[in-house]
């Protein structure tokens, strides 16, 4: 950080901005479970309600959050990382997309859509190898998983045409 | 126990007039058995619901020809593979293999994603007497028993709250021998076994799961809630011949979607019922320690009916719900 | 020697033509489902099951056996090469195998799982012979209350198994124990934590949690830096340990048997713990515990070891109290069932050729295994030579078929998609995954066993310390927390934190 540049005090008082927010975030989450537990008993030492092993588990990464936050004012840590948004972003699209048409359509729909959605997760993509790719793995993976193996995956599922392999 | 018989007798009634029914809702019939049957098994691969399944798949296929599937859908106490079938299409490709909890959770559970009357049974062929056993350093006479454990609440091992073991242990102990006890669930009936076995547990309460252990003496077998004795335990008495009439039975059933046509549930229940009298599946089966029943389409709707009030009264009486 | 006479009378009837056959088959499709995430030994035995049906039943379970521990063999091959665990015991193994193979030691790594999975095999086969009757009644000790001290112990390993800060470790367990907490109590039959979702009514899969946060949050990080990956693509190295890389396996390999055997003897599967337990005790002895978490191949050789060992002593509860261990010996008991086997104390007298058939066969899986994964390891090793930006389409929808394989839903799917973002997120944040995935393994487990405990005691923890077992457990469990969390609070540095 440049010396002419004014930085906020806070953010120089921060050491270690990496355990600040992953404190925070723990602390955040830690409240949202033990809210969500509220209705739930919590029981005695005899008869153990469900509520009592989540909620102080929680209490204690709540606990462990703030022990964080403190230690991110008193010790030099990390500073944040970057994230990188291109790879996950398209393989979660594949991802997505594979969950949502293997069903119906099936395995032949959902495998190619995935792996050319996800392909694109790189950089270094190169369409049409990805597309000779996707379309040899598609069908590797029919052979493999439904006719090798023998498992209940859909292959094409298409009800107006009355199509179910 | 009068109550209960009325409330049977008046839900045979019931039961027959909707097999009745249901059998008049449709007429078309399709060509069956079709290319593939899908038997849909609400439990673990490995439970005595998921074994009976695969030897009657098997035995479908070699009979028919015809491919047979067995798929494990476990979940929600076996709900969510009822549900799975209770929305198919009803032609008979789709089959449910569930165990007592589909008329448990009639009562059990207070929301599910079905209702009972959306499927109706195909056979319940094979069934196991919910049985009480102790470790052997316990007295192994039922009587005796209840006279040792009154000093204080013993403690009961199942393979899990509202299961048929559970319910049917804590309903005997708590309303026919009143006698203080204190469930403990177990996951799976293996764990409540092994319980029982070290001598962890004052008492265990199975059904299929627990004939070895007892025909081996390692365990000692209390009482069967059968009419009858085992054949694989002959040295266990019934609950009735220690004094308390008391019958809870686990059984195995093949259901299919309420509307499909009668003519398949027929020809489903005939094809079960021969399997299960083959002579040599029936040995294998009487030498696992099931009872086996060859009932007709109709006895089987009105067997389940019963079997809902009668499961629905011990769910009531222990007061446990489900979510 | 009664011993030797009964092996003998087993290996005569495992090298039988049709048994041999068998195996090799089991063997070889165990390894195939191992090597591919998620479809493990359950859904394949459950699919086989009837295809054994013509069988005698000694050649099916055989088979059965073969497939279940040639996907332990598998199992490892995934998460060395790709970093995609499967299962728990295989997320150890990855912790420092995928790191070897990013230098280039993917042979090695490979190489030394085959060899140290032989050797506990064969050591764990011998106990199964010598000792499976006596060691039977040790495991009925082990009541609720010890099976919490042991999983308590357990966790106190998971500390140590951290690479970075022990705060960070911790709070990774508790988050691990909060998530398998999610679904239904046993108790109570309530739904906990769902979101009022139907999908996670059953709670969360373990393998679900094994490709999320491991394999796809991996591909995440990789496609960060491009082709930079391309370094591990170029030199491959020697494709198998050398004699230096043996002695320094050895040691870990016996070691991680011995514990491997005694955990795997517990019905209340104990063997999950053993990889884990495993890994700490090399780390703990190591001279430079930094190298672990770094490629150190005794990370690899000991949990490796100590997971075929308790694979195969799972067999003991099974045979001799009928008690399966876990879900695959369960589906053992079915298969047994259909076969009109009775699984219970009385198989090794009244049944000495499936008995001693099946250990002589456990002995013979193993070599076989050991014949098919030592040359396949050239060809796993050029696998890495896809370019990446193809292999990770290929680990993105292996993970996607394989989740969807577990229980047929989609949502699941997606499951997988948010544990990779988390996953992806814990790294970016210092926190590493494989203490979390402990806490999952071992929470459920120890909360309900202290559940069941408590109300066995009549709501007495003085049961914890009146029980002999349980209470040497629960001071080790103490002891070995001092030993990781000390020397942090002495020094009050961030430096030391990180060992």
């Amino acid at each position: 950080m440049s010396q002419s540049e004014p930085v906020a005090p806070w953010k120089r008082a921060v050491r270690s901005p990496q355990n600040l927010v992953s404190g925070l975030v723990l602390i955040a989450a830690a409240i949202v479970v033990v809210l969500m537990l509220g209705n739930l008993a919590q029981g005695t030492l005899r008869v153990i309600g469900p509520a009592m092993v989540p909620r102080w588990t929680a209490i204690a990464i709540g606990i462990g959050g703030a022990v964080l936050v403190v230690l991110s004012f008193i010790e030099d840590g990390d500073a944040l990382e970057r994230w990188h948004l291109r790879g996950p972003a398209f393989v979660l699209a594949g991802i997505v997309l594979f969950a949502a048409t293997i069903r119906e359509p099936g395995f032949i729909v959902a495998a190619p859509l995935a792996m050319l959605v996800a392909g694109f997760g790189s950089r270094e993509v190169r369409p049409r190898e990805l597309i000779v790719f996707a379309l040899a793995m598609t069908v590797a993976c029919a052979l493999l998983f439904r006719f090798a193996l023998n498992q209940p995956i859909p292959m094409l599922v298409l009800p107006s045409f009355s199509i179910n392999v | 126990m009068r109550s209960l018989n009325d409330a049977v007798a008046r839900l045979v009634g019931a039961g027959i007039a909707l097999s009745a029914s249901a059998g008049l809702a449709s007429a078309q019939a399709p060509a069956y058995p079709p290319d593939r049957i899908n038997m849909t098994v609400a439990f673990a691969a490995g439970g005595f619901v998921d074994t009976f399944a695969r030897i009657v798949g098997q035995k479908l296929n070699e009979k028919w020809g015809k491919a047979v599937t067995v798929e494990n859908k476990a979940g929600a106490g076996g709900n969510t593979a009822a549900a799975i079938v209770a929305h198919a299409k009803p032609d008979g490709l789709t089959l449910l293999v569930t165990s007592t909890a589909v008329a448990i959770n009639e009562t059990l559970y207070k929301k599910r994603d079905y209702a009972l009357d959306q499927l109706v049974p195909v056979a319940i062929a094979v069934s196991s007497p919910e049985t009480i056993a102790t470790h052997p350093s316990k007295p192994g006479n039922l009587k005796d028993y209840l006279a040792w454990a009154k000093k204080d609440e013993i403690t009961f091992a199942s393979a899990g709250v509202g299961s048929g073991s559970h319910l049917a242990t804590e309903y005997f102990l708590k309303r026919l021998a009143m006698q203080p006890a204190s469930h403990i669930p177990f996951r799976g009936g293996a764990l409540s076994v092994q319980a029982a076995l070290g001598n962890q547990v004052d008492m265990v309460a199975s059904s299929f799961g627990i004939i070895p252990q007892v025909a081996e003496g390692k365990l000692k077998g209390l009482a069967v809630a059968s009419e009858t004795r085992v054949a694989a335990m002959p040295d266990v008495p019934t609950y009735t011949e220690s004094g308390f009439p008391f019958v809870a039975e686990s059984w195995v059933a093949v259901l299919a979607p309420a509307k499909t046509p009668p003519a398949i549930i027929e020809q489903l229940n005939a094809a079960i019922n021969e399997i299960v009298s083959e002579p040599q599946t029936r040995e294998k089966l009487l030498g696992m320690g099931y009872q086996l029943h060859v009932r007709s389409a109709p006895q089987v709707a009105t067997y389940l009916k019963a079997e809902v009030v009668k499961w629905g009264e011990m769910v009531r009486t222990v007061g446990v719900t489900v979510e | 020697m009664e011993l030797l006479q009964n092996l003998g009378h087993g290996f005569g009837i495992a090298l039988s033509p049709t048994n041999i056959l068998l195996c090799f088959a089991g063997c070889m499709l165990g390894t195939l489902i191992g090597v591919l995430p998620g479809i493990g030994p359950i859904a394949t035995i459950a699919i086989l099951l009837p295809l054994t049906f013509g069988l005698d039943p000694t050649a099916a379970l055989i088979m059965l056996a073969g497939i279940y521990y040639g996907a332990q063999y598998g199992g490892s091959t995934a998460s060395i090469l790709l970093n995609i665990p499967g299962e728990s015991s295989a997320v150890v193994t990855a912790i420092d195998g995928h790191e070897m193979a990013r230098q280039g030691r993917a042979g090695i790594a490979l190489g030394i799982s085959a060899i140290g999975s032989f050797v506990a095999g064969t050591i764990a086969t011998l106990v199964i012979a010598a000792l499976a009757a006596p060691l039977a009644g040790i495991a009925l000790i082990f009541g609720p209350a010890e099976y919490f001290a042991l999983m308590l112990m357990g966790l106190a390993f998971a500390v140590l198994l951290a690479r970075g800060s022990v705060l960070k470790a911790v709070v990774m367990i508790l988050v691990g124990v909060l998530l398998s907490t999610v679904g239904p109590d046993l108790t109570t039959g309530q739904l906990r934590l769902t979101f009022g979702a139907t999908w996670l009514a059953d709670g969360i899969e373990i393998a679900l949690l094994g490709m999320g946060l491991f394999g796809i949050a991996e591909v995440f990080r990789s496609l960060e830096h491009g082709e930079a990956r391309q370094v591990r693509e170029t030199h491959i190295g020697r494709l198998l340990p050398g004699p230096e890389e043996l002695r320094a396996s050895a040691r870990p390999i016996l070691r991680g048997t011995l514990l491997g055997s005694i955990l795997g003897i517990l019905p209340g599967n104990g063997a999950v713990l053993a990889p884990y337990a495993s890994y700490t005790l090399e780390k703990k002895l190591a001279r430079d515990p930094r190298r672990f978490g770094r490629g150190a191949i005794e990370g690899v050789a000991g949990p490796e070891s100590a997971n075929n060992a308790g694979a195969q002593t799972s067999f003991i509860p099974l045979l001799t109290l009928g008690i399966p261990p876990n879900a695959v010996m369960a589906l053992m008991v079915g298969a047994m069932t259909i076969h009109g086997i009775v699984p219970g104390p009385q198989i090794m007298t009244k049944m000495p050729d499936l008995f001693w058939g099946l250990i002589a066969s456990m002995w013979i899986g193993n070599l076989m295994l050991l014949v098919i994964n030592l040359p396949a390891v050239g060809l796993w090793v050029k696998l890495l030579k896809v370019p990446y930006r193809l292999m990770f389409v290929g680990i993105v929808i292996f993970c996607c078929i394989g989740v969807y394989s577990i229980n047929n839903e989609p949502a699941d799917i997606l499951i997988m998609g948010a544990l990779a973002v988390f996953g992806y997120g814990l790294t970016k944040f210092g926190f590493e995954p494989a203490p979390l995935t402990l806490g999952f393994v071992l929470g459920r487990m120890m909360e309900e066993n202290l559940r069941q405990a408590l109300m066995i005691s009549r709501g007495n923890p003085m049961t914890f310390v009146e029980r002999p077992i349980a209470a040497v457990l629960i001071l080790i469990a103490f002891a070995m927390l001092t030993v990781a969390v000390l020397p942090a609070i002495r020094k009050g540095r961030d430096e030391v934190f990180s060992e």
